[in-house]
C-alpha cells in the first residue's frame, strides 16, 4: 500500500495525529501510578517522561530521514532486507494490536467502575470500538482531519483542570525528592509508557507532506503539549490530594472533578469522562489504523479497510479475555516489556545499522 | 416516478422514443402528404392549426400547435409579411426571429412540439420553420420561502431565460459561462450549467458535465431529480446542494467559484460544491453591520447545537446522569415528570411527532385554517398534554426550543436534516447516557469529516481545518477583510492537502 | 455497483434496527423514581450502635408544589448497611448523590469519623461536595424537626452552614476536603459546631478535631474568625467585636476584616524545637464604635496600636486553647513534612504530643482602611 497524493497529510495534521494517539487512557490514572513511585515527584518523573520521548523522537526520525521510500516496508526493505523487513512490519502490526486491547481493556475498566457498572463489558467495547473503526477505515487524511477537529476538547479538558484549584495545598507533594531521584527516574521509566503513541511516526512519516525537519518539528510539538497536559494535570492531582491519599484514589483526575461543582452545571466528572473517551477513541483509532496499514504493506493490498475490520474484531474478542485483574495486569506487563522492544530496541538498532551503511556508501 | 424509472431499466431499447418512425422521411412536395404525415404522427391531436396560405403563386400550409405557439407573432411576422409582399424569397420576407429550412419531417415533428411554426409550399421539398413560441410567465418578485430584511426583493422564476438574464444583468463579465444540457430521455428539460471561466476549476466543470450527461431518467420534474443524480453521497443525510431561488445569493457563490444549475420550468437553482457552513449563511449577514451579522450568526450556530443535541441531553440527564442537575433545578423537574408514566424517551418521541404533524398540517392548508391548526397545537396540545400527565413540562421546553431552533436555519434542506439526526441521537442517549451521546456525535462528526463534494471537503473550514476559513464562517469579518481571504486553490494542485488548505500557494 | 448499494442499504437498514433490537439501559438511574436525600445525621445510641438519621425532601406534584420533607431512622453497626435499610423504608430509591448536609452527634463525632464517610467516597455517584457539622446533643433530633420556620430542615442547614462559610465564621469544608485533611498526618480539621438553645439554631463556632475525632472542644465565634483569619482563609470578610483597654478608658468596637496578609514561618531551632513565626497585617473597616475617641490620625493609630495588641494577645490565647486539644489546624506538620522532611522523619511518631509544645508566637498588626459614612 502506498501513499498516493490524496493520502498525504500536512506536517500540522501530522502534528494532531501524534497528539491524539498519545493522549488516551492514561491520562485518568497517571497521577496515581507514577505517585506510586515517585511520590512528590511524580510530576518531575512525568517531565522525564516526555523528555525520552523526545529522544526517541529525534532518533526515529534520524533514521527515517536516512531511509527515504514510499513507506515504512520499503524503508526497511532497503535497510535490513526483505525478510527482516516483513518480520518487523508483522511484529509492528501485532504490538499495534496488543496496545489497541490493552487501551480497550483499560477503558472497560474505567467505564465499568465510573458510570457502567451493570452494562455487560461488550457492549461497553462495542460503543468505541464502532466509533473507532469507523474513523480507521477511513484514509489517512481523514483521520487527521478528525483528529484536528476533536483537539480543540483539550481546551475543555485543560479549563476543567483549572477549575480544581478551588481546593488545593501546595505543600501536599513537597518535598519533590522525598524518595531520591531514584524513584523518581523509576517513576520516569513507568510514565514513559504513557507517552506510547509517538511510535505511529514509523508508519505514517512518508505519509506527510512537507519537509523532513518540519515533520520533526510537529512530532516533538505534539509531544511537547501532551508532556504539558500530563505534567499540568499530575501536577493538579499532586497539590490535590493529601499524599496518603493519592494511593487510594486511582483515577485522580476524575475525582478532583467530582468534589465541586460549578453552578450550571453539577458533576464535571461525566463531562470529562465523555471527552477523555473521544481521547480514547482517537487513541483505539490510530492503533487499529497502524496495525492494519503494516498488514496492508504486507499483503500489497491497495486499501487498509478490510484488515480494519478484521483487526478490530480480533481486538475486540481479545479484550474481553483480559478484564479479570489479574490477566489486565499480565498484559499491561507483557505491553510494558515488548514495547521496551518495539519503541526503544529495534529503532536504535535500526538507527545504528541506517549510520553504517551510510558510512559504507 | 421510481416506477418510471424502473421499467425504463427493463427496456433499454426505448432510449430512441423521441424518433417516432424508424426510418427517415423526407419533406414531400405535396403540401397534403406533409400535413397528413405530421397530424398522424401526432396522433390528430385536437389543438393542432392549420391555416391557408397563397404566396408566390403557390398554394401553402401554415401549421403549429396552437397551445405552445403565440397567434399574435404567427399573425405579425409571417401572415401580413407574406400576404403583403406576394412574391419573393420566402427567407427574406418572414420577419420572425427564428426561421431555418427543414428536410426532414422527423425533425419537423421535434420541432412543433417545442412550439414552433412550420409552413409548407405546393411543389417546393423544403420547410420553413419560424420562432413563434409562447412564453408565459409570471412577474419577478421575492420567494416566500427566502424572504429576506434588506437586499434585492427579485426571485427566479419558472422561465430558465428569464433566470439567465437576471444572472447575466448582475455579472456583466464575458467570463461567465452557461452550458445548456437537455435531460430527461422522455421530456426533454433544458437545464443550465452556469459559472464563471476563471474562478471554477477546470475538473470541476468537467466533472458536473460528466455526472449531469449520465442521469438516465425519462424526465425531469423538479431539481431534486438532477440533485440525487449528481450529489456524491447519496446514503448521507446531510445536503450536499444547495438550493435557493434568490438570484443575489446564487451570484455570490458564482464569485466564489462555484457552479450553478438552473433548470427550465423551475424556479431553484442547484448550488455545488458548498460546505456545511455554507447552509448557515444568508444574504441578510451582509446587508448588516458585521458585528451584527456575526452575532446572528454565532445565534444560529448555538441553534444548530441546540436542535441537534438538547432532546438527548435532557433525556440522558433524566435517565442516566440526574446528579448534573444543580440542587435547584433537580426537585422542580423531578416533580413534574414523576407523573409521565412513560419512559422520557417515548415521551420525546411523541412530542416530536406531535410537532411534525403540527408542522406538516401547517404547511398544506390555506392561511386562515393554519392559524386554527396553530392554535390547537399551541393551546390545546401544548397544555393539555401536560395536564393529562402524558408529556412533562420540562420536555414540553425541550422540544419547543429544538423546534424554534430547527427553523433558523436558512436551508430548508438543513433544517430537515437536522430534525431528522436528533432522533439517532436521542436512542443513543436513553441507552448509554452522556456516552452513548459522545459515540454519537463522534460518529456524526466522523461522517462529515469524510463527506466530500465534488473533490471538497463538505465540513471545511472545521475539518480540514483552516483557521482563515472561519472569517467568513462562524462570524462575519468586514467585508475588506473578506477580499484578502484566499480563493479555492488552483487546479493543478487540487489533490493535496496543503493545497486544500490554502498553504500552497506563495 | 448495484449490489454494492443495495449492501450499503441493508447495512444502515441493520444499524437501525440493531439500535431498536439492543435493550440497552442497563444502568439506568430515572430521576423520577429517586428519593433525594438532602440531608444525613449520624448519632450513636446508648448502646454505641449508629444510627442514621436520613431527610428525604420532595415536591410532591399536584398539591400547590409545596416542598415537604420526610424523615427516616435506623440503627445498625455501618453506613452501607444502615442505607440498605433506609431503602427498605423509604418507597422509591434511595438516592444519595444530592446530599448537601452531614450531621453528627458530638458523641458519635468522638469515634473515628472516616469509617462513616468511606462508603461515601467509594460511590462513584456520591455528592463529595457535601458540608458536614458537629451538633451538640442529639442530631438526628434537629433533623426530625423536619421544617424550622417555613424553610425545609436541609435547606436551613446549608444556608446557614454557607453563610458562615462567607462571614469567616466555620472553614470551608467539605467532605472531599476533609478526606485530605484526614488523611494527612501533618494537619487536622475543624468542623462547624452547631447548638441548639431555646429552639433556636446557630453556629457556635469550630469543633476541634484530631485524629479524625472530634476533641471535644470547640473554638467560640468569635476565636473561630480569629482562627480563619491567621489561618489566611479570610472570605469576603469576618466580623469581631472587641473591647480595647486605650489609655485610660476601654473602647468598644465591632469591625469587619478586610484583607490580610499573612507570613507563616515554621523553623526547627537548632536544639530540635519547632518555632513558628506567625505574623499577619490586616486592614479593617469599623462598623461601630460605640466609645466617643476622636478621629484624628494620632488617635487613629493609637486605636489601631490597641487593637493589634488586644488581637494578639487573644490569638495566643486561641492557640494555647488549640495546642491543648492538640488541634493543629495550621498545619504545622504539613510545613514540617514540606520543609523540613528530615526532622519530621524523626518526629513522626510523637507528633501529636510534640505539637503540644511547639512555640507559636502569632503577631497581628491592624490597619483601618475606613469607619464607615461619619467620623
Amino acid at each position: 500500500m502506498n501513499y498516493s497524493v490524496k493520502d498525504k497529510i500536512t506536517p500540522n495534521q501530522f502534528l494532531f495525529f501524534i497528539l491524539q494517539t498519545q493522549l488516551g487512557v492514561g491520562i485518568l490514572s497517571l497521577a496515581h501510578q507514577i505517585h506510586k513511585d515517585a511520590k512528590g515527584g511524580a510530576w518531575i518523573s512525568v517531565l522525564i517522561g516526555g523528555l525520552i520521548s523526545q529522544v526517541m523522537i529525534v532518533i526515529f526520525w534520524a533514521f527515517l530521514k536516512k531511509n527515504q521510500a514510499s513507506n515504512f516496508l520499503q524503508a526497511m526493505e532497503k535497510l535490513v532486507g526483505k525478510m527482516t523487513a516483513k518480520g518487523l512490519v508483522i511484529g509492528y502490526s501485532c504490538f499495534y494490536a496488543l496496545v489497541t486491547v490493552l487501551e480497550l481493556s483499560e477503558y472497560v475498566r474505567i467505564m465499568t467502575k465510573w458510570v457502567f457498572p451493570e452494562t455487560p463489558v461488550w457492549v461497553n467495547i462495542l460503543i468505541v470500538a464502532t466509533a473507532a473503526v469507523y474513523l480507521a477505515k477511513e484514509s489517512l487524511r481523514v483521520i487527521s482531519r478528525m483528529y484536528v477537529f476533536v483537539s480543540f476538547l483539550i481546551f475543555p479538558l485543560v479549563i476543567f483542570t483549572i477549575f480544581g484549584f478551588k481546593n488545593v495545598h501546595f505543600t501536599y507533594p513537597m518535598p519533590f525528592l522525598e524518595e531520591g531521584w531514584l524513584a523518581i527516574f523509576k517513576g520516569a521509566n513507568l510514565s514513559f509508557f504513557y507517552f506510547l503513541g509517538y511510535e505511529a511516526m514509523l508508519l505514517t512519516y512518508f505519509a506527510v507532506e512537507g519537509s523532513d525537519k518540519g515533520k520533526l518539528k510537529a512530532a516533538s510539538l505534539g509531544n511537547l503539549l501532551v508532556t504539558i497536559v500530563y505534567t499540568f494535570t499530575t501536577y493538579v492531582c499532586l497539590i490535590s490530594f493529601a499524599p496518603n491519599e493519592l494511593p487510594l484514589v486511582p483515577e485522580p483526575m476524575l475525582y478532583v472533578l467530582k468534589s465541586y461543582s460549578l453552578h450550571v452545571v453539577e458533576r464535571i466528572d461525566l463531562i470529562f469522562l465523555s471527552i477523555w473517551m473521544v481521547s480514547v477513541t482517537t487513541s483505539v483509532c490510530s492503533f487499529i489504523y497502524l496495525s492494519s496499514i503494516g498488514v496492508a504493506q504486507l499483503c500489497k493490498a491497495k486499501d487498509h479497510r478490510k484488515f480494519v475490520y478484521w483487526i478490530a474484531a480480533v481486538c475486540c474478542i481479545g479484550t474481553t479475555f483480559t478484564l479479570t485483574p489479574h490477566r489486565g495486569e499480565m498484559l499491561d506487563d507483557f505491553i510494558k516489556i515488548i514495547s521496551y522492544g518495539f519503541v526503544f530496541g529495534i529503532p536504535i538498532l535500526l538507527f545504528i545499522i541506517s549510520l553504517f551503511r551510510g558510512r559504507k556508501r | 416516478m421510481e416506477r418510471i424509472r424502473r421499467r425504463k431499466a427493463r427496456m433499454p431499447h426505448s432510449q430512441n422514443s423521441l424518433s417516432f418512425s424508424p426510418e427517415a422521411k423526407d419533406v414531400s412536395p405535396s403540401v397534403k402528404e406533409n400535413i397528413d404525415y405530421i397530424k398522424e404522427q401526432l396522433f390528430h391531436s385536437d389543438d393542432i392549426l392549420e391555416r391557408d396560405i397563397y404566396f408566390d403563386d403557390r398554394q401553402g400550409k401554415l401549421i403549429f400547435l396552437e397551445t405552445l405557439t403565440d397567434k399574435h407573432l404567427i399573425i405579425e411576422s409571417i401572415i401580413k409579411p407574406l400576404e403583403r409582399a406576394k412574391v419573393g424569397a420566402v427567407e427574406h420576407v418572414i420577419t420572425s426571429s427564428g426561421l431555418e429550412v427543414g428536410e426532414s419531417l422527423d425533425k419537423a415533428i421535434s420541432w412543433i412540439i417545442s412550439g414552433k411554426c412550420l409552413l409548407f409550399l405546393e411543389g417546393i421539398p423544403e420547410m420553413y420553420v419560424c420562432e413563434t413560441g409562447l412564453v408565459v410567465k409570471r412577474d419577478v418578485r421575492e420567494p416566500d420561502n427566502e424572504g429576506i430584511v434588506r437586499g434585492s426583493h427579485d426571485g427566479f422564476i419558472e422561465n430558465l431565460v428569464t433566470n439567465l438574464h437576471m444572472i447575466r444583468n448582475r455579472i456583466e463579465n464575458p467570463n461567465l459561462v452557461v452550458r445548456y444540457f437537455s435531460l430527461g430521455k422522455k421530456s426533454d428539460t433544458k437545464v443550465a450549467l452556469v459559472y464563471m471561466k476563471n474562478l471554477a476549476k477546470e475538473e470541476l466543470v468537467e466533472e458536473v458535465a460528466r455526472r449531469l450527461n449520465l442521469i438516465p431518467t425519462d424526465f425531469i420534474l423538479s431539481p431534486g431529480f438532477i440533485g440525487e443524480y449528481i450529489e456524491d453521497d447519496t446514503y448521507s443525510p446531510f445536503p450536499q446542494l444547495l438550493y435557493t431561488e434568490r438570484p443575489d445569493r446564487t451570484i455570490a457563490y458564482l464569485m466564489e467559484g462555484r457552479f450553478a444549475i438552473l433548470t427550465e420550468g423551475n424556479p431553484t437553482s442547484i448550488i455545488a460544491p458548498v460546505t456545511l457552513f455554507s447552509f448557515y449563511q444568508s444574504p441578510d449577514d451582509y446587508h448588516s453591520r458585521w458585528m451584527f451579522g456575526s452575532l446572528i450568526r454565532t445565534i444560529r450556530f448555538a441553534s444548530f447545537l441546540i436542535a441537534f443535541i438538547l432532546p438527548g441531553l435532557y433525556i440522558s440527564v433524566v435517565t442516566f446522569h440526574p446528579e448534573v442537575l444543580p440542587i435547584e433545578l433537580i426537585y422542580s423537574v423531578k416533580s413534574s415528570i414523576e407523573r409521565v408514566p412513560y419512559p422520557s424517551l417515548i415521551e420525546a418521541f411523541f412530542m416530536e411527532l406531535t410537532l411534525e404533524l403540527i408542522r406538516e398540517a401547517g404547511i398544506r392548508l390555506p392561511t386562515r385554517v393554519s392559524q386554527t391548526i396553530g392554535i390547537v397545537g399551541g393551546l390545546v396540545i401544548g397544555d393539555s398534554v401536560v395536564q393529562t400527565g402524558l408529556v412533562s413540562l420540562p420536555m414540553i421546553i425541550v422540544v419547543a426550543l429544538t423546534a424554534i431552533s430547527a427553523f433558523v436555519v436558512p436551508s430548508h434542506e438543513l433544517s430537515s436534516t437536522v430534525r431528522l439526526l436528533r432522533f439517532p441521537l436521542m436512542i443513543a442517549a436513553a441507552m448509554f447516557g452522556f456516552i452513548g451521546m459522545t459515540a454519537g456525535l463522534f460518529l456524526i462528526f466522523t461522517h462529515l469529516g469524510k463527506l466530500e463534494t465534488f473533490g471538497n471537503p463538505y465540513f471545511s473550514p472545521m475539518m480540514p481545518f483552516k483557521l482563515k476559513g472561519f472569517k467568513d464562517t462562524f462570524i462575519r469579518f468586514p467585508l475588506w477583510h473578506l477580499n484578502k481571504s484566499t480563493k479555492d486553490s488552483t487546479p493543478d494542485q487540487r489533490n493535496s492537502e496543503k493545497a486544500i488548505l490554502g498553504e500552497g500557494r506563495k | 455497483m448495484n449490489s454494492l448499494t443495495v449492501k450499503k442499504a441493508l447495512s444502515v437498514c441493520f444499524c437501525i434496527l440493531s439500535l431498536f433490537i439492543l435493550p440497552g439501559c442497563w444502568d439506568q438511574d430515572l430521576l423520577k423514581t429517586a428519593d433525594l436525600v438532602y440531608i444525613t445525621a449520624f448519632d450513636q445510641t446508648p448502646e454505641g450502635r449508629l444510627k442514621m438519621t436520613i431527610g428525604i425532601h420532595d415536591i410532591p406534584a399536584g398539591q400547590g408544589d409545596k416542598p415537604i420533607c420526610q424523615t427516616y431512622t435506623a440503627e445498625g453497626d455501618s453506613t452501607r448497611s444502615l442505607r440498605n435499610a433506609l431503602d427498605r423504608q423509604t418507597s422509591g430509591n434511595f438516592r444519595t448523590y444530592k446530599t448537601r448536609v452531614l450531621l453528627f452527634s458530638s458523641k458519635e463525632a468522638q469515634e473515628d469519623i472516616y469509617p462513616l464517610l468511606d462508603s461515601i467516597y467509594r460511590d462513584p455517584k456520591a455528592a463529595l461536595d457535601a458540608r458536614m457539622a458537629v451538633v451538640e446533643g442529639e442530631a438526628g433530633e434537629l433533623v426530625n424537626l423536619k421544617e424550622l420556620k417555613g424553610t425545609l430542615i436541609g435547606r436551613f442547614f446549608e444556608e446557614l452552614l454557607l453563610g458562615g462559610e462567607k462571614t469567616t465564621l466555620i472553614p470551608r469544608t467539605t467532605v472531599q476536603s476533609v478526606c485530605s485533611n484526614m488523611l494527612d498526618p501533618g494537619q487536622d480539621f475543624g468542623l462547624p459546631y452547631i447548638t441548639r438553645k431555646d429552639g433556636a439554631i446557630s453556629i457556635s463556632g469550630i469543633a476541634m478535631f484530631h485524629n479524625n475525632s472530634y476533641t471535644n472542644t470547640h473554638l467560640s465565634v468569635e476565636e473561630a474568625t480569629l482562627f480563619l483569619v491567621l489561618k489566611d482563609k479570610l472570605e469576603e470578610k469576618g466580623s469581631l467585636f472587641r473591647e480595647v483597654p486605650m489609655e485610660d478608658k476601654k473602647v468598644s468596637l465591632m469591625f469587619d476584616i478586610r484583607d490580610e496578609h499573612r507570613k507563616f514561618d515554621v523553623d526547627v531551632t537548632e536544639d530540635g524545637k519547632v518555632k513558628v513565626d506567625l505574623q499577619i497585617k490586616i486592614k479593617i473597616a469599623i462598623t461601630e464604635l460605640q466609645t466617643e475617641i476622636g478621629s484624628d490620625y494620632a488617635t487613629m493609630k493609637k486605636l489601631e496600636k490597641a487593637l493589634s495588641e488586644d488581637l494578639t494577645r487573644m490569638s495566643k490565647q486561641v492557640i494555647s486553647k488549640m495546642q491543648k486539644s492538640g488541634f493543629d489546624g495550621f498545619g504545622i506538620g504539613r510545613q514540617l513534612i514540606a520543609h523540613h522532611f528530615s526532622y519530621w522523619k524523626k518526629v513522626e511518631k510523637d507528633w501529636g504530643d510534640l505539637y503540644k509544645t511547639v512555640q507559636i508566637e502569632p503577631q497581628v498588626e491592624v490597619e483601618t482602611i475606613h469607619r464607615g459614612i461619619i467620623n
